[in-house]
């Protein structure tokens, strides 16, 4: 169903633990969750934003998101992402998984 | 895992059905994000081409969302739905073929289901179990009820225990929530509002309901406390009953009814579709144990001897069954010693008991799995017809696939296309079978099971049966379309696209393996038939060896009103004396049993003078009639005399005996003057009459001895007058009953029918397999017919060419229709001549059903053969009679 298509330079799996984690942070629209990762990553990760909608409209649907329908700060009609209980079990796994991959990735490279 | 999927599955069915919902979403969500890109940097053309590629995404996340390979099928449903609408021709064919087939499954199914599959409808019936003794080599003396049943073990098993048996092991057993007991009643006086009739009922203990769980519809069940000695005598009703007589009149409960003399008040009646632990009996009314004395006076229900009682238990929830029996059976082995019965190694077996004791549906099983076989036949047949459809219709679309092919379709895409197609026809077909199922089921219900004491089984069209009926089509549709949908997507579409197709058409042999295979099994079906005919031919002719007709039956029972012995006899006779008054009544009599309605009477006797080994004694059957039943019967009176008036309670015991009788015991001498010995009395033989049929036709007629019921008041009950009729028999029944009403109206007067009547009921079970196998073979020969028909009408199509030729050389119209005739006879030759051995090998399986003609009958086998072969000319008739206006001038113009 072509789902990991190139995610813009992204690890495969980490655009997912990204939104996830981005959403703590309150209910988003798709717009600011791209610029949020964009802006914290101070621009190194870069968010395609073909391949972000996408992602969003699976983590929803395997339950991870909720989304429904609100104004934007700008008075437009816009979706919004909230992270699920659901969800948020799988970040904690996500995260945990990330942290031991990426130190063993920094042992090896500075080994 | 299972929680994430469920979500999914949630959300896309909800989308499913707002489509337009989610794409307006997608752009939505599209155009808010480009319009704050825009912002930011300031041209839509930037912020699209930072976007990325718009289509991707709306495709990407409408396969998300989507329900991907079923929306396919969809796509490939609606296409087929347009390809059938479009010929019209093979769509009638093809789903009235699979309806017929698919129908005559689900109906006998539905028989199935009713009488051998489905539950008692009670809460867990898993827990159910029908309690049995087992043994071996059982002796058994004072047992009723259940018959006793070979197990495959070599071991006896059998259901009917005593009343103390019973008790303790209600009392007594662990493991079961609920140990309950009951027995049918038969031909019970009831009298409701002040109409007598017989009626068949069950006593039950008094946590029978509690056992089984069932609840009233109306009222009230039976309890324990109508259980006790004393208590107020109670009854709950069926709901047959309640429609039958009570016209569904919710006044019922509290009426009072008279069951053998005793009022009972009504304080239940009982769902629909339950009549008691057995499934379909007949049923009108229950009442407790403690109605014993009453209903059933003088039964020893305290006695160990006498076994009568059958036992259902509910397992408790968590019980060990191998404890439960272990425990039954410690308690069962040390009743059989003390009892009269003899059992070797006696023990207890439990039974799945979720459907009731098997009792008289067993008798229906072989009929029904036999009647499955065919009707699996007739479906095969139904297949192969299809299947050669599909053949020949792949080969029309050919053109059609292979451009398919060229423009990318993937083989399998291919083939699941055309299955899909089969699906839609055998689900038409499903659909339709359904209801020409519940059309026929009606017929099938109303021929089988007519009259009051017929078996009421709730046949209806439940989950199972649907659920068949889908398997069933599913099914057919992977057998009969699998071959031709593979063969159709492995064309090549080089050469699909190259050419027109007539002159290329395939030769079809597979088709002609098919029509082959077809006429095979519908010799099959037709050989049966024939001989299930010829066996109700057979049993019309038989002579019963007295004149049936013109003579009018009925039954009545004056104990159930009060009347006893010697009264009874002289009620009897004032009844034959009125009768005999009717208006054209020519004359009256009576027995205690009817001349072939299965009841049979019979003992034992010794001769005087002849030495027979000690406790040995000679068998007949006995039939206790009143005066000038002989000469009433029209069975000729060969020596002697027949009985008279005379012949009363003072007079000396006098006898009459059959034919039979004489040569078996008085090796063909003149028996009249001689004496037989039944207990201490001797009784005269004062005439011998001819051999006529007592409980059955098929057997030969029983050596019989004829006795005057008034000698022995003691043992009269309820009687059958025979009234001979100078007018026809059925014109004095209004008469009859007026007479009989007039004397007593507590008398209740029952199976009031003409014994010619009686004769065809007795034979109707064959009749019925008959005419149901006869419908069934006439199915299958009309299907093969339609097979042959449309093989020919394609070999023709593609030969036009050849057969113009052919014209166009001087062959004349004749050999043209012969050539084409020919064909389809070898065809049906070749069917006929693989099942005719086949034939011989499997009509054996329904010997049981047959009479007067042997299974591998040479006559009707070549009936069949000959019935067979004129259906193939017919069928082959009409493509011959196209290839004759073949225009002999037009084919060399196009060739």
């Amino acid at each position: 169903m072509g789902e990991t298509k190139d995610s813009g330079g992204l690890l495969q799996g980490t655009l997912d633990m990204l939104i996830l984690k981005t959403l703590t942070r309150g209910p988003m629209h798709g717009y600011s969750i791209a610029e949020f990762i964009q802006d914290t990553s101070t621009g190194v990760l870069r968010v395609e934003e073909g391949a972000l909608y996408p992602a969003l409209h699976r983590l929803e649907l395997r339950g991870w998101l909720a989304s429904e329908w609100g104004v934007s700060e700008n008075n437009r009609r816009a979706k919004y992402y909230r992270l699920t209980a659901a969800g948020r079990k799988q970040l904690a796994a996500e995260s945990s998984t990330w942290r031991r991959l990426s130190s063993a990735v920094i042992r090896v490279m500075e080994a | 895992m299972f929680r994430e999927w469920a979500t999914a599955l949630r959300l896309r069915l909800r989308t499913l059905f707002r489509r337009r919902q989610l794409d307006q979403d997608l752009e939505d969500e599209l155009a808010f994000h480009l319009a704050m890109k825009t912002e930011k940097l300031g041209t839509e053309d930037l912020a699209r081409r930072q976007f990325g590629n718009v289509t991707w995404f709306r495709e990407t996340c409408r396969e998300l969302w989507g329900l991907g390979r079923l929306e396919v099928l969809w796509q490939d449903i609606r296409y087929g739905a347009r390809l059938l609408r479009r010929s019209p021709g093979f769509t009638t064919v093809a789903v009235l073929s699979l309806a017929l087939g698919i129908g005559a499954n689900t109906l006998i199914f539905s028989l199935v289901n009713a009488v051998l599959l489905k539950s008692l409808p009670v809460p867990n019936p898993q827990e159910l179990r029908v309690v049995n003794w087992s043994g071996w080599n059982p002796a058994l003396s004072n047992y009723f009820g259940s018959g006793i049943r070979n197990m495959p073990s070599g071991q006896s098993a059998a259901a009917s225990f005593s009343y103390p048996a019973y008790r303790e092991f209600r009392d007594r057993c662990a493991g079961f929530s609920e140990v309950f007991a009951f027995q049918e009643l038969y031909n019970v006086s009831f009298i409701h509002r002040g109409e007598a009739f017989t009626s068949n009922g069950l006593i039950v203990s008094g946590n029978l309901f509690r056992g089984l769980g069932v609840q009233a519809l109306l009222g009230r069940t039976i309890a324990a406390e109508d259980d006790r000695p004393g208590a107020a005598p109670v009854v709950v009703v069926t709901y047959a009953w309640w429609e039958r007589y009570s016209a569904l009149d919710p006044g019922v409960l509290g009426q009072t009814v008279m069951l053998n003399g005793t009022g009972y008040t009504i304080v239940g009646v009982l769902p629909r579709g339950f009549t008691g632990p057995q499934a379909g009996a007949p049923i009108d009314f229950l009442v407790p144990m403690a109605a014993q004395p009453q209903i059933l006076p003088g039964w020893p229900l305290e006695s160990p001897q006498h076994w009568w009682l059958q036992i259902m238990a509910r397992l408790q929830p968590g019980a060990d069954e191998r404890q439960a029996q272990a425990a039954l059976q410690v308690l069962f082995v040390p009743m059989v010693k003390p009892s009269n019965q003899k059992i070797d190694r006696p023990g207890i077996l439990l039974e799945d008991g979720r459907s009731g004791p098997l009792g008289f549906r067993g008798r229906l099983k072989e009929p029904l799995l036999l009647l499955m076989g065919v009707v699996g036949l007739v479906l095969m047949i139904a297949c192969a017809n299809l299947a050669s459809l599909l053949l020949a219709r792949g080969a029309a679309r050919e053109h059609e696939m292979a451009l398919r092919a060229a423009i990318g379709a993937g083989r399998f895409r291919l083939i699941r296309q055309l299955l899909t197609e089969n699906l839609l026809v055998s689900l038409a077909g499903g659909g339709l079978g359904l209801v020409l199922a519940s059309w026929g089921r009606m017929f099938v219900l109303n021929f089988f099971l007519p009259g009051e004491d017929a078996p009421r089984f709730d046949v209806q069209t439940d989950s199972r049966v649907l659920v068949f009926a889908l398997a069933v089509s599913v099914l057919t549709a992977l057998v009969f379309g699998l071959v031709p949908a593979l063969r159709a997507a492995r064309n090549d579409p080089a050469a699909g696209l190259k050419g027109g197709s007539a002159q290329r058409a395939p030769r079809l042999r597979l088709g002609k393996v098919l029509v082959v295979a077809q006429v095979c099994l519908s010799l099959l079906l037709l050989a049966g038939a024939g001989l299930l005919l010829r066996t109700v031919i057979n049993l019309w002719r038989v002579d019963p060896g007295f004149r049936a007709e013109g003579v009018l039956l009925f039954r009545l029972n004056a104990k159930t009103a009060g009347y006893k012995g010697r009264q009874l006899v002289d009620f009897y006779e004032r009844v034959r004396e009125s009768v005999a008054a009717i208006p054209g009544v020519r004359a009256v009599t009576l027995s205690d049993n009817a001349l072939l309605s299965g009841a049979v009477s019979a003992g034992g006797f010794t001769i005087p003078g002849r030495a027979l080994k000690p406790g040995k004694h000679l068998q007949a059957h006995h039939l206790r009639v009143g005066d000038s039943f002989l000469a009433t019967m029209g069975i000729p009176l060969l020596l002697g005399r027949d009985f008279t008036p005379a012949d009363n309670e003072s007079a000396p015991k006098v006898v009459v005996v059959n034919e039979s009788f004489a040569r078996a015991f008085f090796a063909g001498d003149n028996p009249v003057g001689k004496a037989i010995r039944m207990g201490e009395t001797d009784l005269q033989i004062v005439g011998m009459c001819g051999d006529a049929k007592y409980d059955s036709l098929t057997r030969a007629a029983p050596r019989t001895i004829y006795f005057p019921y008034r000698q022995a008041p003691d043992w009269v009950g309820a009687m059958y007058f025979e009234v001979r009729t100078a007018v026809p028999p059925l014109t004095v029944a209004p008469a009859i009953r007026r007479t009989v009403a007039a004397l007593d109206r507590n008398a209740p007067l029952t199976h009031l029918k003409t014994q010619t009547a009686q004769i065809e009921q007795s034979i109707s079970p064959y009749r019925l397999f008959a005419v149901l196998c006869g419908f069934f073979a006439g199915l299958a020969l009309l299907l093969s017919g339609v097979g042959l028909y449309g093989v020919m009408a394609y070999v023709v199509a593609r030969r036009s060419g050849e057969i113009g030729v052919r014209m166009a050389l001087g062959a004349a119209r004749g050999d043209v229709l012969w050539m084409v005739l020919r064909e389809a006879l070898l065809l049906a030759g070749a069917g006929a001549a693989l099942g005719v051995p086949a034939a011989l090998a499997v009509t054996r399986v329904v010997r049981s059903s047959l009479f007067g003609v042997e299974p591998r009958d040479p006559a009707t086998l070549a009936g069949a053969v000959a019935v067979l072969l004129a259906v193939a000319a017919m069928a082959a008739w009409i493509p011959a009679y196209r290839a004759t206006r073949v225009d002999p001038a037009a084919t060399l113009r196009s060739e």
